[in-house]
């Protein structure tokens, strides 16, 4: 009885599998240009041994791919030269009725030398400011394994008002220091690199250890064309005065003319060291005058 | 106090069940958020190896094979099956497509329903007719009078023995749906 039961089981399943292989069977939706294959798995399929390329060949006839259907005619029709290549190493089905959902693993190693630097046969030009006045040589930044690829952008390539507008293609970086600047990265950036800048604070003033202060305790509002040095507690303006008054030096306003190392001996040491008086670099008592 | 029958025998059905569910279905999210959906398809290949491994229990029931204690290779069964189903229920995922996979994994979760209920039904008679028999035995009753005593409950454990091998025939449906299944897999994959 078992075995009966067994055997009309498999007979049925069998029998209904032969009968609606597409409901019993499918995988997923064919292609919309597949529809009439419905339940045809056979056109296809070889048993056990796969899709056979000869089979779609039969059909989609390579030399003749894309040649009524590519609204560009200067599109390359590169399937014409892929007659050693397996079909299903880019296309499968199953995937649904767009073809679009049935295209993988396309590899650029298919095309020619020369096919490769046709890219806008197959790739839509950028809209942007920036690929508008270039040249159709995208390979001089792109490469065939992606979009963002290992090719160095070069920015000579720009021309005209736009070379210096970096503000075209970067991003303006949001702290409170680059906030403050307008479009002139050049000043502190070079186009090789954004770090390291060219910026070097000690050119204006030394941070040393005991004025590793935030910027706005000397940069009030973030206006870093100026300066105040009585933003610490350490330079009250009367200290400070008092300090002054007995050299004789009355303008408090530019401390780094004489204090540019932030060591208030620093006139001092210079006078020792140059036996001059100190007066070469812009000496506070310059600065009475 | 004695548990209720709620709490002792359908609540773990309940449990077991839902959480071979719920796992396979927290699998089945990783495996999509880590674009590893390929991983699926060799699922189904490991959950049914681990499966059959599992019914090394029904060669040593039917002393097939001699050594292993019955016991631990039921317990064996139960769990390998359990995580085999779990494996299988991923690789099925939630794809409405060809009808003969999706009946194979009805079968599985209802093979897979029977054994547990057949599990704790099992262990619930055992567990009535050890404590009437004990209860007989204090009362005064030789093993043999209470043995008596106790013939239709001894029944009623063969019809729930009898019950767990409507296990069988509905694995046995899961086996044939499995099997062509994969023949047609290998027939018209790649």
């Amino acid at each position: 009885m078992k075995r009966i039961i067994v055997i009309a089981i498999v007979a049925i399943c069998v029998w209904l599998m032969y009968a609606f292989p597409h409901a019993m069977l499918n995988p997923g939706e064919l292609v919309s240009g597949h529809q009439e294959l419905y339940n045809k798995c056979n056109s296809c399929h070889n048993p056990f041994w796969g899709v056979s390329s000869e089979k779609c060949i039969a059909c989609h006839k390579l030399e003749e791919i894309g040649k009524d259907s590519v609204k560009n005619k200067g599109s390359i029709l590169f399937h014409r030269n892929l007659k050693d290549q397996v079909c299903t190493t880019c296309h499968t089905d199953h995937k649904g009725i767009k073809p679009v959902n049935s295209m993988s693993n396309f590899g650029h190693g298919f095309l020619s030398a020369t096919e490769k630097t046709k890219c806008n046969s197959c790739h839509i030009k950028p809209s942007g400011k920036l690929h508008e006045q270039l040249s159709t040589d995208c390979n001089s930044c792109h490469n065939t394994s992606g979009w963002k690829s290992a090719v160095s952008f070069n920015h000579a390539m720009i021309q005209g008002a736009d070379k210096n507008n970096c503000l075209l293609c970067h991003q303006k970086p949001t702290d409170v220091l680059h906030g403050s600047f307008k479009n002139n990265c050049l000043e502190c950036h070079s186009s090789d690199k954004w770090v390291p800048s060219s910026f070097d604070h000690s050119s204006y003033f030394q941070l040393d250890q005991h004025h590793n202060a935030k910027c706005n305790i000397c940069h009030s509002n973030s206006d870093f064309k100026k300066y105040t040095c009585f933003g610490c507690h350490e330079h009250s303006e009367s200290n400070i005065r008092n300090e002054h008054d007995e050299e004789g030096i009355s303008n408090l306003n530019n401390c780094i003319a004489c204090h540019k190392s932030g060591n208030k001996h620093e006139m001092e040491n210079s006078e020792h060291s140059n036996g001059n008086g100190g007066k070469e670099n812009g000496g506070g008592e310059k600065d009475d005058d | 106090m004695k548990q209720s029958v709620f709490s002792k025998y359908l609540l773990p059905f309940f449990q077991w069940y839902a959480l071979m569910i719920l796992i396979a279905i927290v699998i089945d999210y990783f495996l999509h958020r880590l674009q590893l959906l390929s991983v699926g398809r060799y699922l189904g290949y490991v959950g049914t190896i681990i499966v059959i491994i599992s019914f090394v229990y029904s060669l040593r029931k039917r002393k097939l094979i001699k050594s292993g204690s019955p016991k631990k290779l039921l317990e064996l069964h139960e769990y390998l099956a359990w995580i085999g189903s779990i494996l299988i229920i991923v690789h099925a995922g939630i794809h409405f497509n060809a009808i003969l996979p999706w009946l194979a994994l009805l079968m599985l979760l209802i093979a897979v329903a029977t054994g547990l209920i057949g599990k704790f039904l099992l262990q619930k008679a055992n567990d009535n007719l050890k404590d009437k028999k004990q209860d007989l035995i204090v009362k005064g009753l030789s093993k043999e009078e209470a043995g008596s005593q106790l013939f239709l409950d001894s029944v009623t454990v063969d019809l729930m023995k009898k019950w767990r091998t409507v296990h069988l025939p509905i694995t046995l449906i899961l086996g044939i749906l499995v099997l062509l299944h994969i023949i047609t897999i290998v027939m018209y994959s790649k």
